[in-house]
């Protein structure tokens, strides 16, 4: 059995499996900023956007179609049938937590990040 | 190789103390908003239950406390302006007393007396029916009928109104109330850690397992969260502004925070955020604040008895008083905030 640095080859198995387990992890927890967008209609679940996969989606509500458009990692209402477009002027989503609601057309779209950097937001 | 695996176990050890808190989520359309509710540490049959009491609540809270639809507020506000004695459902007699404590301590300017004026500037409909800003006799009328709720007389149960323009709407602290009352059911169901959010307006009691819960606030007039605040325990944190309803007229921009004094939207300032305890407290606050302005919002603030305050300038100045410097921590860059300390 040959030896290098004192590990064994059953050492270097065990060493080389846990460090592939452990980019395995580090790639599913992910960091801070968010990996998905939770698109939800009325309250009802409709989608979940990969945010590294630029899209662009529509959702029906009872004014019309909401657009959301999905690049760089980041997510928006890029158009909506409400009268105030609060939602289209809040721009782009990309933090872990961060949440926009078209009340009108019953959109709403959540990072929803591995580890949520906000419980909560105030508005 | 023991002595390997030991270490890797180890690891594993430290990277699963990293995993997501239980911390389960659940949001439902309700109180014209959307509501979302997160438990730490109760499993998901809990959590329904808590989250369909919640839903049930808000709904019927809703309901009863509509200004402008047939229920128990609507009707009364259909007999208020007849000026004789009626009796009105027992289950408004709290909501009325705790408002009227409420706008006397902020000087009216939280005034729950406001319904008319809400009308003639049509935000009662939502979303708002298209049009100009109501003719400025009509509200100069309005301001010098002066309706508050000193006008309204409660006797026990019944209750008349001295002035004929009185119209109720509790819609600048109903939101605050209704989470007041929705934490105290979840409690009574056993429920010791939870976040109730209104629609961005809050109230957080007991922890995520020890670590306090991190509420992001929503920059005003920019993308993203301005500043974040950690709160345990039980507080609730509100912010009021002139982005939540609005109109545009012919070039000018009209918000729905309505200043009782001039009867036109409260000017100088985008938002103000509370926190403090009660609910309804800061919610009312928040609103009365907004209609204090720049200069003037530390008394009423003091009045209140609210300690916790920032407010944004249309400018973009941010002022806070002292002990909410103590609370916050920026989320991005800001221009050094004026630091009012409350008289």
């Amino acid at each position: 059995m040959t030896r290098r640095y004192g590990l064994t080859r059953g050492d270097r198995w065990v060493l080389s499996a846990a460090l592939l387990a452990l980019a395995a992890a580090w790639a599913a927890l992910g960091g801070d900023e968010g990996g998905m967008a939770l698109v939800t209609q009325e309250g009802r679940v409709v989608a979940r956007l990969d945010l590294e996969r630029p899209t662009r989606l529509t959702v029906d509500g009872p004014l019309g179609q909401t657009v959301l458009e999905v690049a760089e990692g980041r997510v928006r209402f890029l158009s909506s049938p409400c009268r105030g477009q609060l939602c289209v002027h809040a721009g782009w989503l990309s933090q872990g937590g961060a949440f926009v609601a078209c009340l009108p057309n019953g959109v709403a779209v959540r990072i929803a990040a591995r580890s949520e950097r906000y419980d909560a937001i105030n508005f | 190789m023991i002595r390997l695996l030991l270490v890797l176990s180890l690891l594993g050890g430290l990277l699963s103390c990293q995993s997501p808190p239980s911390v389960s989520r659940h949001e439902f359309m309700a109180f014209g908003t959307l509501v979302s509710l997160s438990f730490y540490g109760l499993d998901g049959e809990a959590a329904s239950r808590a989250t369909a009491a919640a839903m049930e609540d808000f709904r019927y809270l809703h309901s009863a406390w509509h200004p402008y639809e047939p229920g128990p507020l609507g009707r009364v506000n259909e007999l208020l302006p007849l000026q004789g004695w009626f009796t009105y459902p027992p289950s408004l007699r709290p909501l009325l007393l705790r408002a009227r404590e409420l706008s006397r301590a902020s000087g009216g300017l939280f005034n729950p007396a406001i319904g008319e004026l809400v009308m003639l500037w049509g935000f009662h409909e939502d979303p708002r029916r298209e049009g100009p800003p109501p003719d400025p006799k009509a509200v100069a009328e309005w301001v010098a009928a002066a309706p508050s709720l000193e006008d309204v007389e409660l006797r026990g149960l019944e209750m008349r109104s001295r002035n004929p323009r009185v119209r109720l709407d509790f819609g600048a602290f109903a939101k605050g109330y209704g989470v007041d009352r929705v934490i105290e059911h979840l409690r009574e169901l056993g429920v010791e850690n939870a976040i109730v959010n209104a629609g961005g307006d809050l109230r957080a009691i007991g922890s995520k397992g020890g670590a306090p819960w991190v509420v992001g606030i929503r920059d005003p007039r920019g993308p993203g969260v301005l500043a974040r605040i950690a709160v345990s325990g039980d507080e609730s944190v509100f912010t009021s502004g002139d982005y939540e309803r609005f109109f545009e007229y012919e070039g000018r921009r009209y918000h729905h925070i309505l200043d009782p004094r001039s009867g036109y939207p409260a000017r100088g300032l985008v938002s103000v955020t509370v926190v403090a305890g009660e609910g309804a407290l800061a919610d009312a606050a928040a609103t009365a604040l907004m209609v204090a302005g720049p200069e003037d919002w530390p008394q009423v603030a003091r009045a209140m008895g609210v300690e916790q305050v920032m407010v944004i300038e249309e400018g973009g100045g941010i002022q806070l008083t002292p002990a909410m410097v103590r609370r916050l921590q920026w989320e991005k860059p800001v221009p050094e905030p004026r630091v009012r300390p409350l008289p």
